[in-house]
Formats: C-alpha cells, sequence, structure tokens
C-alpha cells in the first residue's frame, strides 16, 4: 500500500491540471459556439496550396 | 420533349419555369459571383448538409456599407491579429453556407480570418490594417446574406461572463466530486485506519472549492429570497448543505462518525449542470433581441447640395433630405417631397399600397413602391413611431404565469422545512439525541428536496422548446407549451397569414382573341414599379417566358390610374376596372380604343397549407376565425375558400386588441407590427414569418420557416410535453413524499438519502429526454 504514498499526489496532480486545462479552454472562449466546429471539421482544405488571393 | 421534369433553380432549388436555370436575377449573380471565384463547391456541400432554416431566393440589397469603415466602429473590438468585428448575418441556412462564408479571405483583399458562429448567427472578422469591413460586407450582400450591425450592448458581454463563470463551477464541482467518490469508495469498502483518516482529510479539502466556489450562487439566492421574504428551492439546497458540511467538519476533527462530502458534491454537481442545460437553451433566443435596429435600413442615401451620399441611418438629423429609391423602407419619420405610392403593410397590413400625395406624412418602416422620392427627415432614430413602438413592446413584461411545479415546490418547501425543525426538536430535545437529530434533519433536507420536480419540468420544457426550433418554430416562454391546453379557438390575422401577402394575377379574361393580349400587358407594365405591374409582369413572363416587348410610339403612366400607350395610332389602356367582384382585391380592364379586350382579376393568393392547418384544427373541435384591417370583399372571400365559420373584416389595431381581450382561450395568429398589440394581449400569440423582429417580441412563439401547418406541430409538441411533465410530477411527487415517511417514521441514514435524490432526479430526465426525442406518438 505504500505506492499510494506516490500515487496520491499524483492523482491530485493531474485532476489539478486537468481543471487548470478546463479552466483556460473556458476563458479563451472554445464553449462559447457548439455547432459551427462541428460543422467546420467537415470541409476539406482543398485550397490550402492556392495562394491567397 | 427531352425536359418534361420541372427545373429548379442552380441556386436557391426554387422551382423555375422549364427554359430558366435560375428563378431570378439576384441568384444568378449568386451563381456567376461563386464560380468566379472557384466556389463552385458550395453547392456540392449544400446537397450533402441537411438545410436548418428554408432559403430564399438570393436577393442583393445593394447597400454599400461604408459606414462599416468609420472610426469609431474599427476600433470598438481589436485583437493581437489587428482590428476586429462581429456582425449579424441573416440568411445562414445550412453548413456549405459556414464554408462559404469562412472563404472570404481567400476573396476579399486586407481580411485575416471570418468565423461563423452558427449558433447565434453572427461572424467574427478581424482584418489587417489595409483591409475594409465594408468590402466584406459587400460580398456578403452580393451572396444574398443580409449583414445587419450588432447593438452594442453591455448586458451582453455581462451574460457571457456569467455564462463562463457558471461553466467553471460545474468544472470545478465535477473534478472534486470525481475524486471525492474515488477517496469515499474505499472507505465504503471497508477501509480503516491511517490511510482512511487521510482519506477523510484529502476529501474535507477538496470540498471547500465546492462550497466556496462553485456552491455560491445557491447561498446568494438563499440571502436574498430569506431577505425579501420568499420560498425558494435555493433555502433548502443551502440549508442541506451548510448543516451537511457543518456536521462532516466536525465529525473529522472529532475523529467518528460519517462524512457526507461525496453526496454533498454530487448534490452541487447535478444542480449546476441541470440549470446549466436550462439556462442555455434560452440564450439563443434571448440574442434576436439584439435587432430590433435591424428592422430599418442601417444606411441611406443623404441628399446634400445636389450630391447623393450614403450614410448611416442612425445619423440623420431633422432637416436632412433622403432619397429613398423604389422598393426601399423610408428610414425616418418625415415629409414627402412628391407623389409616391407607399406600402404601409410592414405599420398596418393593408395590402394595396396607399397614394400620397407632397407634404403628406409619412413614417418610417413604410416602403416606397413608386419612382424614387425625396423625404425631408422630421424625426429620426429613437424617435419614430417605429422606433416608439418597438420600445413599448419590449418593456411591456407579459404577465407571468406562476408554473405548477413553483407552486407546488413552494407550498413543499415550507412544509419540509417545517417538519426538519420538529423533527430535530424531537430526537434532541425530547430524546436528548443530538447526532441522530442532526441526521434526520439532513437526510430529510436532502431527500425532500424537491429537484426532481422544480428542474425537471423546466427541463422538459427546454427540450421540448429545443426541438421544437429545429423544427422552425421559435417558442419565446415555455408558458405557452402548458397554456395551449386551454386553447379552443385560433384568431388568425389575414394578410400575410392565411394569405402569402402578395398581389397575384389570378384571372386573365381575354375578350378579343385577335389581339395578343399577353405581349400587350407585359409591355404596358415593362417599366412601372407598381406591384400591380410586377405581378403581371411575372404572369406574362410564366405563360411565356420568351416574350418580346412591344415597343410603343408612347406610353405614360398616370398616377393612381393606370398605363396609357398608343401604337401604329391604336389607343391602349389599362385601367381600373369600374365593376367590383367579390373577393378580388383588384379589377383591371385592358382597352384598345375604347374597347375592353381583356379583364384581369388580381387578388392576394392563400398561404400554402392554410387549408390542411383549417381543416385540421376544425377536426379538433377549435373554432376558428378571421380578423383583419382588409375590406370586407377580399376577408369573405378567403373565409368562403377556407370555410371559416366567422370572419370580421375592416378592424383596426385597436379593434383587434378589443376583440382578443375578451377571448381568454383564443390563440392569436398574425403579423406585423400593426398585429403585435393584440399579440400581446392574447392569451397564446403566434408569429409568422421571423423576419419582422417586433413580432418576435411581441408573440410568445414565432414562425421561422413560413409554413403555416408548423401550428399544428406546436399543438403536437405541447401536448406531448404536458404528459411528460405530468408523469415527472407524479414520480417525484411520490418519491418525495415516500421519502419524507421513510425518514419520519424510521431511521434512514444521509448516505442512502444522498445516493435516491440524484437516482430520483436522474430517472426524471432520462424519463424526459427519451419521452421527447425518441418515443414517436
Amino acid at each position: 500500500m505504500k505506492v499510494l504514498v506516490l500515487i496520491l499526489p499524483l492523482s491530485l496532480l493531474l485532476t489539478g491540471s486537468f481543471v487548470l486545462a478546463y479552466l483556460w479552454a473556458v476563458k479563451t472562449g472554445q464553449f462559447n459556439d457548439n455547432e459551427t466546429p462541428a460543422v467546420r471539421i467537415l470541409f476539406d482544405d482543398d485550397d490550402k496550396n492556392q495562394p491567397r488571393g | 420533349m427531352t425536359n418534361t421534369q420541372a427545373s429548379v433553380c442552380l441556386h436557391c432549388d426554387a422551382p423555375t419555369t422549364q427554359q430558366e436555370s435560375f428563378c431570378c436575377a439576384g441568384c444568378e449573380t449568386v451563381y456567376i459571383l461563386l464560380n468566379k471565384h472557384q466556389l463552385g463547391h458550395y453547392y456540392e456541400l449544400k446537397k450533402q448538409s441537411p438545410s436548418l432554416k428554408q432559403q430564399e431566393p438570393a436577393r442583393q440589397s445593394g447597400q454599400q456599407f461604408d459606414y462599416l469603415d468609420s472610426d469609431d466602429i474599427c476600433s470598438q473590438q481589436s485583437s493581437d491579429k489587428g482590428q476586429a468585428l462581429t456582425l449579424y448575418v441573416e440568411g445562414i441556412h445550412c453548413h456549405a453556407c459556414v464554408w462559404l462564408i469562412e472563404k472570404i479571405p481567400n476573396i476579399v483583399s486586407g481580411i485575416h480570418s471570418v468565423r461563423v458562429n452558427m449558433s447565434k448567427n453572427t461572424i467574427h472578422i478581424v482584418k489587417k490594417p489595409e483591409g475594409r469591413f465594408s468590402q466584406v460586407a459587400r460580398y456578403l450582400d452580393q451572396c444574398s446574406y443580409r449583414v445587419h450591425l450588432l447593438d452594442q450592448d453591455s448586458t451582453k458581454a455581462l451574460h457571457e461572463k456569467q455564462r463562463r463563470q457558471h461553466l467553471m463551477r460545474i468544472g470545478i464541482a465535477a473534478a472534486c466530486m470525481a475524486n471525492i467518490m474515488i477517496f469515499s469508495l474505499a472507505i465504503y469498502f471497508g477501509l480503516e485506519g491511517p490511510l482512511k483518516t487521510i482519506f477523510d482529510y484529502l476529501s474535507a479539502l477538496l470540498m471547500l472549492p465546492v462550497l466556496f466556489f462553485s456552491a455560491t450562487p445557491f447561498f446568494k439566492s438563499a440571502v436574498a429570497s430569506i431577505r425579501s421574504a420568499t420560498m425558494s428551492i435555493d433555502i433548502p439546497v443551502s440549508l442541506a448543505l451548510v448543516i451537511g458540511s457543518f456536521i462532516s467538519y466536525i465529525n473529522i476533527f472529532s475523529g467518528s462518525g460519517y462524512t457526507y462530502f461525496d453526496s454533498l458534491s454530487m448534490f452541487v454537481f447535478l444542480l449546476l449542470s441541470v440549470r446549466f442545460i436550462f439556462n442555455s437553451s434560452y440564450e439563443n433566443l434571448d440574442f434576436h433581441s439584439a435587432l430590433n435596429s435591424a428592422l430599418l435600413p442601417v444606411e441611406c442615401l443623404l441628399i446634400s447640395k445636389e450630391t447623393e451620399q450614403t450614410v448611416s441611418t442612425a445619423s440623420l438629423k431633422a432637416g436632412d433630405k433622403v432619397l429613398v429609391k423604389q422598393g426601399d423602407l423610408i428610414p425616418a419619420d418625415g415629409r414627402l417631397q412628391q407623389t409616391a405610392y407607399i406600402d404601409l403593410q410592414l405599420l398596418t397590413g393593408e395590402s394595396e399600397p396607399k397614394k400620397m400625395k407632397r407634404g403628406d406624412d409619412v413614417l418610417a418602416g413604410m416602403r416606397n413602391v413608386s419612382d424614387s422620392c425625396v423625404v425631408l427627415v422630421e424625426k429620426s432614430g429613437k424617435d419614430t413611431r417605429l422606433a416608439t413602438l418597438i420600445h413599448k413592446i419590449n418593456h411591456l413584461e407579459k404577465a407571468p404565469l406562476v408554473e405548477l411545479a413553483d407552486k407546488i415546490a413552494h407550498y413543499f418547501l415550507i412544509t419540509t422545512i417545517v417538519i426538519c425543525v420538529g423533527l430535530f426538536c424531537y430526537h434532541s430535545i425530547i430524546q436528548g439525541n443530538f447526532s441522530r437529530g442532526f441526521q434526520s434533519v439532513l437526510a430529510l433536507l436532502v431527500l425532500a428536496c424537491p429537484c426532481a420536480l422544480s428542474l425537471a419540468t423546466p427541463l422538459a420544457y427546454s427540450m421540448s422548446i429545443h426541438n421544437a426550433l429545429k423544427k422552425g418554430i421559435c417558442i419565446q416562454s415555455p408558458q405557452v407549451l402548458e397554456t395551449l391546453k386551454d386553447i379552443n379557438e385560433v384568431v388568425f390575422d389575414k394578410t400575410g397569414t392565411l394569405t402569402k401577402g402578395q398581389l397575384e394575377l389570378i384571372r386573365l379574361d381575354v375578350l378579343d382573341d385577335n389581339e395578343d393580349v399577353l405581349s400587350l400587358l407585359y409591355s404596358l407594365e415593362q417599366d412601372s414599379k407598381h406591384p400591380i405591374a410586377t405581378s403581371i409582369r411575372h404572369f406574362a413572363l410564366k405563360k411565356n417566358p420568351t416574350i418580346q416587348a412591344i415597343v410603343f410610339d408612347s406610353i405614360e403612366e398616370k398616377v393612381s390610374k393606370g398605363m396609357f400607350a398608343t401604337l401604329n395610332g391604336q389607343q391602349y389602356k389599362l385601367i381600373a376596372s369600374p365593376t367590383v367582384q367579390d373577393g378580388i382585391v383588384s379589377t383591371l380592364d385592358l382597352y384598345k380604343n375604347d374597347k375592353i379586350i381583356a379583364h384581369l382579376a388580381l387578388a392576394d393568393s392563400l398561404a400554402d397549407s392554410a387549408l390542411e392547418l383549417i381543416q385540421a384544427l376544425q377536426a379538433k373541435q377549435m373554432h376558428c376565425s378571421i380578423i383583419s384591417g382588409d375590406k370586407l370583399s377580399c376577408v369573405q372571400a378567403v373565409q368562403k375558400q377556407l370555410g371559416i365559420k366567422e370572419a370580421h373584416a375592416g378592424f383596426s389595431p385597436q379593434d383587434k386588441v378589443a376583440y382578443i381581450k375578451n377571448r381568454p382561450k383564443a390563440l392569436m395568429i398574425g403579423d406585423g407590427a400593426n398585429d403585435s398589440e393584440a399579440l400581446l394581449e392574447a392569451t397564446v400569440s403566434v408569429a409568422v414569418k421571423g423576419s419582422f423582429e417586433s413580432s418576435l417580441k411581441a408573440a410568445d412563439v414565432t414562425f421561422l420557416k413560413n409554413e403555416l401547418n408548423l401550428l399544428s406541430s406546436l399543438f403536437d409538441s405541447a401536448e406531448r410535453t404536458r404528459r411528460v411533465v405530468y408523469r415527472n410530477f407524479a414520480f417525484s411527487l411520490s418519491y418525495n413524499s415516500i421519502g419524507i415517511m421513510l425518514v419520519l417514521f424510521s431511521y434512514i441514514h444521509p448516505l442512502i438519502a444522498a445516493i435516491l435524490m440524484p437516482l430520483s432526479a436522474l430517472t426524471v430526465i432520462l424519463h424526459s429526454y427519451i419521452a421527447l426525442n425518441y418515443v414517436r406518438q
């Protein structure tokens, strides 16, 4: 059971980092629009190599 | 015959006459424009993606949008990449539109990026220093999207901030809850010794952010309702949280007894989540209110010193002279400087344009249907009558119907708290067992929390509202779903509701077969701006798409009389017929040298699904009636065609208000500002045609698609929702009562209560979800 001494802080650290990542995502507005990104991903980037006009 | 199938427009899929590839010039322009920029892929994408809204034939407004380049607009928002601007764009109807709009940086130079937000119908443009927002707006306009500048409203920013904070609270509560659960699970499985103490302390530590960050809205709201001496569900929630944490912390430090951190954190997480789901379903609806200013044209032509200049409507002042082109809305209240035909439909609902003389007062929102005219501005911006009307509608709160769930929850809560006090006194004072007293009270508070009752009802409503929105029905207050069950009468407005709101040539009697009447009519009306002329031209083109105009020797349009022309010494005239026929809006006669050679009848034709709807409603024993501001003959014609029993003609807006006031069980369906006051008075009001924003504000329900039949599905979905809500009621009430009984007559541990509570809420939520989304009736 001694391994818990290592695992416990690690798990809390992991939780903490996920919470921080989530807070960052909320603050930068990743959850502002839940509809369009799902649509946008479907479009082919066929014109990636074309020069921008 | 090679092409027997009806062809559709290459751009908007509207049916066209057989030889035509496009239904109108607007669609053709867009098609050519897109292909010029190698954006033809749009049409492939469109075929693959489901249409979210009805697509209308393309229509360019030709606005210049120069004001978008002014300094105060450009400097409003900025990011590290450059200046930014958010615009509201109408007409984003499918996924292909997102693709098309986000391709703008490839076409318009100097634009860094354009991002579409489909749920809010906005686009966010970031430009490079050399770029111009007006070019983006013009491009969108050419592609027939309607572009509006958003009201800069500080409440919107605040709202967004609150939403983000709510999301953070949920996230923190979820993370803490999950970890506390892991620790508690080990303890439930019999963990003992020093490890148990460590786990307990860790749980206690993780509970702190839940209590002091995630749960603060409950405490705030509880304090507020205690101050105002009202009952709210947040009071027992807060009580349970405070008492539960208090006992838990005491037990931890004393090293004996139970802790309730797991149940409490779950309680907070579930409550926050359900509230968030409920709030978000309303957010997108609120957003439309920002559009009130979008009713009027945002720009107009100012005449100064013999030159015309595009200015923003907001900058108009009294004394300015504006040029209103044919088909444009008058931007401000003022005086007409010459004779013109004015369409009052937006304001009064009359289907025929009115002739107005020089010096007559015109109001913002009227449409000029004759040649360009000049208006001397008297009142502009917020002082116009249209603006004050919209303001009035926006600030007229509808009397909120107290929801049944809230009422029951209210009494339930009072009872719970009274029982709690009694229970605590019994255990602690009479029996002298304080910890037993605390435990019972906590179990009762958690168990009796009418969570399922007060949250699953709004949840069922918001799910129905969301589903309805997908069908094109925008329900703005959830009470409608409840009120609809009492409705036994449907009151229709005529113009634009039961009818299409546009004059159409419905009959052409040719009295002299030697004459090419069709060509004559087409040629006579070729240059006229009168709405009748437009419908005659459409009719002629439909009959013969290759029709050629005859060149007359002379042609003259006499205002309010008709068309007069001569050809090879023969005189032709097209004037109003002296004989009035039943139900026909206008009758015209075509004369050749004082001899009638053709007879024309024009009418406002019925909306597509009107007849089906009326029959469906009458099958449900609903009483249908029409109230209209139009002439009796027009109203009676519609009444006869639809088989409606009751009809009233010549009603002023005030008459409509009075009529609807006396009918508490009536649903009113109408459109336009003229109906808005009547709509406000109606028990349930439905506005058709989503374009008019003040109807959106005045009515409980707005149809985003131009399909009258949506009314049937509105009734159906209300019925289904009500059933779900009643089942939820029955379940949660019996659950809560049984729970209280258990606590009162035997011993029930707070932990079991804490497991049962979320389970009950979950049952109700799942039931609502399945019943509303998957079960077909």
